[in-house]
């Protein structure tokens, strides 16, 4: 069962295009939302947390429709992205607010803040004025009242920014946990790594549009004109190649350096099949083999081909 | 500096030039200031409204050597009306008018002065508030800081921006109808008094621009906020005027006598503007018959009080201007 | 000669130490500068192009004095902000020239040196246009161009891939790698740690305004000898026991994945042996390589709890 749903849904701001037309399906688990700049990442949130209309089209979560359906929204925790806070109240009291803004109160809000605020490991600053916190600790706070209803969905807009690698680290650590205990994730971020490193599901976006989702293995798969490269680091890569150049399935080779080879092939698996024999027959001594381009900082290059 | 290499190992290229010891970056600042400040049109509108006070003076000037040489006949009356309206004083009685020019066009330069110090305080309330509060907004700070600029040189860079605006509508103008009257109608008398004159209003404009530049940058130095600015200056000029009226209506005249200049700004600049232009000693020997002042011809106040006042806010201001200065440059890593 | 160099320098706000008793000598060359927030990297370089002077204690930069040189090291060093740093109403060609100007540069050699360092970083007809309207990418690489406007000898940069998506981040990660090569010693401050692994050679580990480690990327990087990862299809059981029939340990085992220790160094082909033999296809054979974030986390930890 699909948490959100995209009908045909495009929207625009006066001229300019947001989504374009799209339609497609975010499940369980943690999916991974990367596009460039001005994709329309931000706008596919907004959208699925009823603060944007569609311009046309459709989208549910849950099965019910977000636009003017505050009830919905319960079941959901946001963190947009940017830097706006009330600069005067402590952290623990934002998060108090918002709290009861989602329909919490008594004992149970407090039991919820006080639990949030440590896993978001705030509790040493929670009762000073957000005014006075690091953009990393503001950063942890706004995670915090994403949090603290218990929502059955969470969508996060760069929910890493600004965080030094030690809240990182707790942040992917406290997303895996999440998912663990049966909460969805809908994350987007610039840092392709972490995200490989939390999921291996991925949506991604360019110009309002979808240009890939799903398994990133199965996208990659699935990209027939950019055939795999497979590196393989050993001593002797020149007799290696010899061998290999006989394969049909290979289509290209390269020393990329003294101890590297590069084999490009449209099927590697039937490579990989016959790789350890070939190596194993010539005696050659191998210290790694590796795929080349199947992250998603690969496949993400191949598909947004876009100028910085 | 390339050498003949086709093809270069890394694209970036470095340069042998020198860095000079940079004694004038403050005048680079100067620059950017007023041409960024200059492309509002309402500044570019104030300033050549400014500007068109040189016609009024032109004009008086005129009508002043016109009036030479009617003396006596009767086309001279509406004249003589003119005079006594616009300087505050009956001239009819006077019988050798060229005597009394030096004095006049100092009394028509203290009725522009009279007007400008209404246009200064506009003028100063749009250009002035953005200098530095648009670069604390725009957290420009910490390119500054990092370059060999030094917190006075930001200091004396930003103050002269806005002395560049008010000399635009105080200085500028003043010589100008100076050197236009002086064309038109052949001056205020020997060319030594020319030069006095003209050093005199260079003194005048010049202090006028710097100590009402310094209050501002003070202000624009205490926050982001351009608009807080704008509030605080002109609640400045509006409410010391205001104080002083009220200092002046409840205590009899003769008792405070040295004080009463000394509470507005603008009323220090003109006692100041008067002292420096000798008008005490000018209207002592045109001895002209009481009758013939409309209205008091020297504004009341001491001239020492009045600049002890305005050297005061000076140095008060730029010293505030200084340390918040200073401050920024410290921080400005992590600002 | 090192291009930057602390002995015991201490910075303290009243009560609060930012930086305790720091000593480092930084080599040439692009060097990371990692560490929480909090931990004194912007007091660092705050001390360091003399905005706040130290409360004891030396340091020089490119050779001269902080205490007494710092007109001088501005001049020398190039400075990029974390944050956006524009001048309200520059066009990007505008902006890097007053940039240049200020740091002493004349009116010509500004112009014809902010028009290199533009084409430099990519800006093009971009250049003519008002710098608030730049996207981040724009942002930062503007930034960038006025800090090497006067060609400095030693660049401090301060998170630089802030905001960009993952095609900017190259980009200006290929900037970096190119100004190393071009001779000039680069300081990056960021908490991307996989952008450090890879333009940097040495890094600074930074926690609490001490100094917790320095290391070389490359000696960290080095593969293990004997630790490896496998990524595999096939018939996992079976291979398991063709590796143990050889002595390879393993350590762990997952779908499709297994951790091994080799019985000595060199013996990789006891693996592609136990492959070929339980039929199983072997896709990937990774040793083991110490990341930066282990680094990292193992000095940090070290802190808090030695």
């Amino acid at each position: 069962m699909s948490i959100i749903e995209l009908n045909a849904l495009s929207k625009w701001y006066g001229e300019v295009i947001g989504l374009n037309n799209v339609t497609t399906r975010v499940g369980h688990g943690i999916t991974g939302l990367v596009g460039p700049n001005g994709a329309g990442k931000s706008t596919l949130m907004g959208l699925a947390m009823g603060q944007l209309r569609p311009s046309k089209g459709a989208i549910t979560v849950f099965g019910d429709r977000v636009w003017d359906n505050p009830h919905v929204l319960t079941r959901i925790g946001y963190c947009p992205e940017g830097d706006a806070f009330w600069p005067n109240v402590t952290g623990r009291q934002f998060v108090t607010f918002l709290g009861r803004a989602s329909g919490m109160h008594g004992a149970a809000l407090k039991t919820a803040v006080h639990e949030v605020i440590e896993s978001t490991g705030m509790t040493p600053h929670a009762d000073r004025a957000i005014r006075g916190y690091s953009k990393g600790m503001r950063q942890r706070i706004k995670l915090a009242q994403t949090l603290v209803h218990r929502p059955q969905l969470l969508i996060l807009d760069e929910p890493f920014t600004g965080a030094d690698p030690v809240a990182r680290h707790h942040l992917a650590d406290l997303f895996r946990e999440l998912a663990e205990r049966g909460v969805d994730i809908l994350l987007s971020s610039h840092v392709l790594h972490e995200v490989e490193a939390l999921t291996r599901q991925i949506l991604m976006i360019d110009h309002g549009r979808i240009v890939a989702e799903g398994d990133l293995q199965t996208v990659r798969r699935e990209l027939h004109d950019r055939p795999h490269a497979i590196r393989v680091r050993l001593d002797q890569p020149r007799r290696l190649g010899r061998r290999l150049v006989d394969l049909e399935e290979v289509m290209s080779l390269r020393i990329a350096a003294a101890d590297t080879l590069i084999i490009e092939t449209a099927s590697p698996d039937r490579v990989h099949h016959q790789l350890s024999g070939i190596i194993l027959e010539e005696g050659i001594a191998v210290r790694e083999i590796a795929a080349a381009d199947e992250s998603l900082e690969a496949v993400f290059g191949y598909l947004t081909n876009r100028s910085a | 500096m390339t050498t003949a290499h086709t093809v270069q190992s890394c694209r970036y290229s470095r340069w042998d030039g020198q860095l000079s010891r940079s004694r004038w970056t403050w005048l680079m600042i100067v620059c950017i200031g007023v041409r960024l400040a200059a492309k509002r049109s309402r500044t570019r509108g104030l300033v050549i409204a400014g500007g068109l006070l040189v016609l009024g003076s032109c004009g008086m000037f005129y009508a002043l050597s016109l009036l030479e040489t009617l003396v006596g006949t009767s086309q001279a009356r509406g004249l003589y009306d003119f005079i006594r309206v616009m300087l505050g004083v009956d001239v009819s009685g006077v019988a050798r008018l060229e005597e009394l020019r030096g004095l006049l066009w100092r009394c028509v330069f203290l009725l522009a002065v009279h007007i400008q110090m209404f246009w200064v305080v506009l003028m100063v309330a749009q250009a002035g508030p953005g200098v530095i509060a648009n670069d604390l907004k725009a957290r420009a700070l910490p390119i500054y800081f990092a370059k060999p600029v030094t917190p006075l040189t930001y200091l004396v860079g930003k103050w002269m921006t806005v002395v560049v605006f008010i000399a635009m509508v105080t200085l500028i103008p003043n010589l100008a109808s100076l050197l236009l009257g002086t064309w038109m109608t052949g001056g205020p008398g020997t060319w030594g008094e020319f030069l006095v004159l003209a050093g005199d209003l260079l003194v005048s404009g010049l202090g006028l621009c710097v100590v009402a530049g310094a209050i501002v940058i003070a202000l624009s130095s205490l926050t982001s906020d351009r608009r807080y600015v704008t509030g605080a200056w002109l609640a400045i000029c509006v409410l010391l005027v205001a104080a002083q009226a009220v200092v002046r209506d409840a205590l009899p005249a003769d008792s405070v006598r040295g004080f009463l200049g000394c509470i507005s700004l603008k009323d220090n600049v003109l006692v100041l503007t008067e002292w420096l232009f000798g008008m005490r000693e000018a209207w002592e020997t045109a001895a002209l018959p009481s009758e013939a002042f409309i209205r008091a011809p020297l504004s009341e106040g001491s001239p020492g009080c009045a600049a002890v006042v305005l050297a005061g806010w000076t140095v008060g201001a730029l010293l505030l201007c200084y340390r918040q200065v200073v401050r920024f440059s410290r921080s400005a890593a992590n600002v | 000669m090192s291009v930057l160099n602390c002995h015991n320098l201490v910075k303290s706000y009243g009560r609060i130490t930012a930086l305790s008793s720091v000593t480092l000598a930084v080599e040439p060359g692009v060097v990371g500068l990692l560490g929480p927030n909090g931990a004194g990297k912007s007091t660092l370089i705050s001390v360091l192009l003399g905005q706040t002077p130290a409360t004891s204690g030396e340091g020089s930069v490119l050779g001269l004095d902080i205490r007494r040189r710092q007109r001088q090291i501005r001049r020398q060093v190039g400075f990029m902000p974390e944050n956006d740093c524009l001048i309200p109403g520059l066009s990007g060609i505008g902006y890097v020239r007053y940039a240049g100007r200020l740091a002493g540069m004349t009116h010509g050699d500004a112009m014809q040196r902010a028009h290199e360092v533009l084409d430099y970083v990519d800006l093009d007809e971009a250049r003519y246009r008002p710098a608030e309207e730049y996207s981040a990418g724009m942002k930062q690489r503007l930034k960038l161009a006025q800090a090497l406007v006067h060609d400095p000898d030693l660049l401090l940069l301060d998170e630089p891939t802030n905001g960009m998506d993952p095609q900017g981040r190259q980009t200006m990660l290929a900037l970096i790698s190119d100004l190393g090569r071009a001779g000039i010693s680069v300081l990056l401050s960021s908490h991307l740690l996989p952008d450090v692994e890879r333009v940097c050679a040495r890094v600074l580990i930074m926690g609490g305004g001490e100094l917790l480690a320095t290391g070389g990327i490359a000696e960290m990087k080095r593969p293990h000898a004997t630790l490896y990862r496998l990524e595999y299809s096939g018939d996992g059981a079976v291979f398991r026991r063709r590796l143990a029939e050889r002595n390879v340990a393993v350590l762990e085992h997952r779908d499709g994945q297994l951790n091994i220790e080799l019985p000595g160094e060199g013996t990789q082909r006891l693996v592609l042996e136990a492959a070929c033999e339980a039929e199983a296809q072997l896709h990937g054979l990774h040793p083991k390589r110490s990341s930066l974030e282990d680094m990292f986390m193992g000095a940090i930890q070290r802190q808090t709890d030695p």
